[in-house]
């Protein structure tokens, strides 16, 4: 795939994620590993070749037909991509107040999460009075929120000390032994050989996968 | 519990926008303009159909001032007898009777003034037919059968008079159609700008409510319910500035010479019409906005 008339960043990589496994992206810096991630979570549409998402062409799907599949998965965004003007639970609900959730449920599940993260004190601050660490928490906590079928995570512990990392990963871990299959984009060697899963390693535009 | 929902938590910021602060101005402007149209196109129409109920089945014959005359008061009381005379032999006439002078000066005074001016005058005679209810009487023929008998007769029946007065009201209700069509080419227009604007100065925010799932009607729906808010605002404070206007205008209407206009007066059928231009407006703003967003998303992807 490549963007607007560019290079092919990453090309000819061919790759299945079994339902309710779990997948580190590795590789260096500027590999293409958020782009992989981008094409996944159908916010790019790659330039050329075939993606399957839960069993649909991605080729063949309709604008109409995007918001079922993106509610199917949890995206934690490389630059969190939180709502500025909405307090941390409020960011968190997003996905269950668009599936139409109920309003007490959503307030109770998501202050759980919150306090789960270790954010059950800035429930109601904006992300901006918050720390980079702080905010990533919260993009997670709203890619986990709904429960989706497949997560994608973009250097999700990219912004916080090891001890958080190492819990955020158990959360991970812990939504996947419920069903969710999850593939996290990082760069953090000796994070991901704490944790013994599979491992699709992108590096000069070749994707090769390295069992644990 | 409405406002509750007004006031409710929004995905997008779009209560602090600059592109929309101007609406409820614009929808106020509009439903204003609106009102006074709607009340003048009513108020119009109204009038030409109590003239024209109190004209129908009336005819009017004048007689002009013979000249040269020695004997003028004669000469005058002697075409009236004749004319009164053949009036009453035509079928189809109930009733005909010759206007006093005090009648006929009452009738000028609004437009002449009263007292000195009016006596000196030689002023025509004027004579008051009435029409057997359902007759149909040849005006026309009636008409040179007058000329005929009794020179300086004319026959007038109200029937130029009634078409200016019906062009005069069509024509009020074709501008207040033209202005309801510009101000809410206005509107749509303003909302279109504002939902435009809005959505690009939000593009990221929107995009983020897409990436975790949102369709395009939840978003939409997120803008309708700021034009539903901003605009009804404006609407009714629009309308409240109209009602006052035609208040006034009312008030300064009945205290002028009461001869000379009519009064003004609505039917409770047409007071809902004029009751109706903030809700409409309203209803035009949460369209527009809806149809806006799903054109603008509709080509993001
Ligand atoms: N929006 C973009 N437009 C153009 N080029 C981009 C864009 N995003 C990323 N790239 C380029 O794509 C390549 C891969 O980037 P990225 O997918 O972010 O890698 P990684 O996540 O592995 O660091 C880089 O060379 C980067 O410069
Ligand atoms: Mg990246």
């Amino acid at each position: 795939m490549s963007y607007a008339g560019g290079p092919e960043i990453v090309s000819d990589l061919t790759f299945q994620l079994a339902a309710g496994s779990f997948h580190f992206l590795t590789g260096p810096s500027g590999a293409g590993k958020s782009s992989l991630l981008k094409i996944l979570y159908l916010a790019l549409r790659p330039s050329r070749g075939i993606v399957e998402l839960f069993g649909r062409d991605v080729r063949t799907l309709g604008r109409a037909d995007l918001p079922a599949l993106r509610r199917r998965i949890g995206v934690v965004f490389q630059d969190f991509r939180l709502i500025p003007h909405l307090s941390a639970l409020d960011n968190v609900a997003l996905p269950l107040r668009i599936a139409g959730a109920k309003e007490a449920q959503v307030r109770e599940h998501v202050s759980e999460l919150l306090r789960w993260v270790g954010l059950g004190e800035q429930m109601n601050a904006l992300p901006a009075t918050l720390s980079g660490g702080q905010q990533q928490r919260i993009s997670i906590a709203r890619a986990v929120i709904g429960r989706p079928a497949l997560l994608l995570a973009d250097e999700p512990t990219g912004n916080v000390d090891d001890a958080i990392a190492v819990r955020l990963l158990y959360l991970f871990e812990e939504l996947n032994k419920m069903g969710t299959t999850v593939l996290i984009a990082s760069h953090n060697e000796s994070l991901v050989q704490r944790f013994p899963h599979a491992r699709l390693h992108l590096e000069g535009g070749r994707l090769e996968r390295r069992t644990a | 519990m409405i406002r509750g929902w007004l006031s409710s938590r929004t995905d997008l910021p779009l209560k602090g926008d600059a592109a929309s602060r101007f609406l409820p101005w614009v929808v106020a402007v509009m439903v204003y303009l609106a009102v006074l149209a709607l009340a003048g196109a009513l108020l119009a129409r109204d009038s030409v159909l109590r003239w024209s109920r109190s004209l129908t089945g009336t005819l009017t014959v004048q007689i002009a001032v013979p000249a040269g005359e020695r004997n003028l008061d004669v000469a005058m009381a002697d075409r009236i007898d004749r004319t009164l005379e053949l009036l009453r032999r035509t079928p189809g006439i109930d009733r005909a009777q010759a206007l006093s002078a005090d009648q006929i000066s009452a009738l000028l005074e609004p437009w002449l003034g009263g007292g000195a001016i009016v006596d000196e005058l030689p002023l025509p005679a004027l004579i008051d037919v009435a029409l057997v209810p359902g007759a149909r009487v040849d005006l026309k023929a009636l008409a040179e059968r007058l000329a005929a008998a009794v020179p300086g007769a004319a026959l007038d029946d109200h029937g130029k008079w009634l078409k200016d007065l019906i062009r005069l009201a069509l024509a009020a209700q074709a501008a207040a159609g033209l202005i309801l069509l510009l101000v809410t080419g206005c509107a749509v227009a303003a909302v279109v700008f504002a939902v435009r604007t809005s959505l690009a100065i939000h593009r990221d925010v929107v995009e983020i409510l897409h990436l975790v799932g949102a369709r395009d009607r939840y978003i939409a729906s997120q803008f309708q319910r700021h034009a539903l808010a901003l605009s009804l605002k404006g609407g009714l404070s629009g309308w409240l500035l109209a009602l006052i206007t035609l208040g006034g205008a009312a008030w300064a209407l009945l205290s002028l010479d009461a001869a000379l206009m009519p009064r003004p007066s609505l039917a409770w059928l047409e007071w809902l019409l004029i009751l109706l231009p903030p809700f409409a407006a309203t209803g035009i703003a949460v369209l527009t906005a809806r149809l806006a967003v799903h054109n603008v998303l509709g080509r993001m992807i």
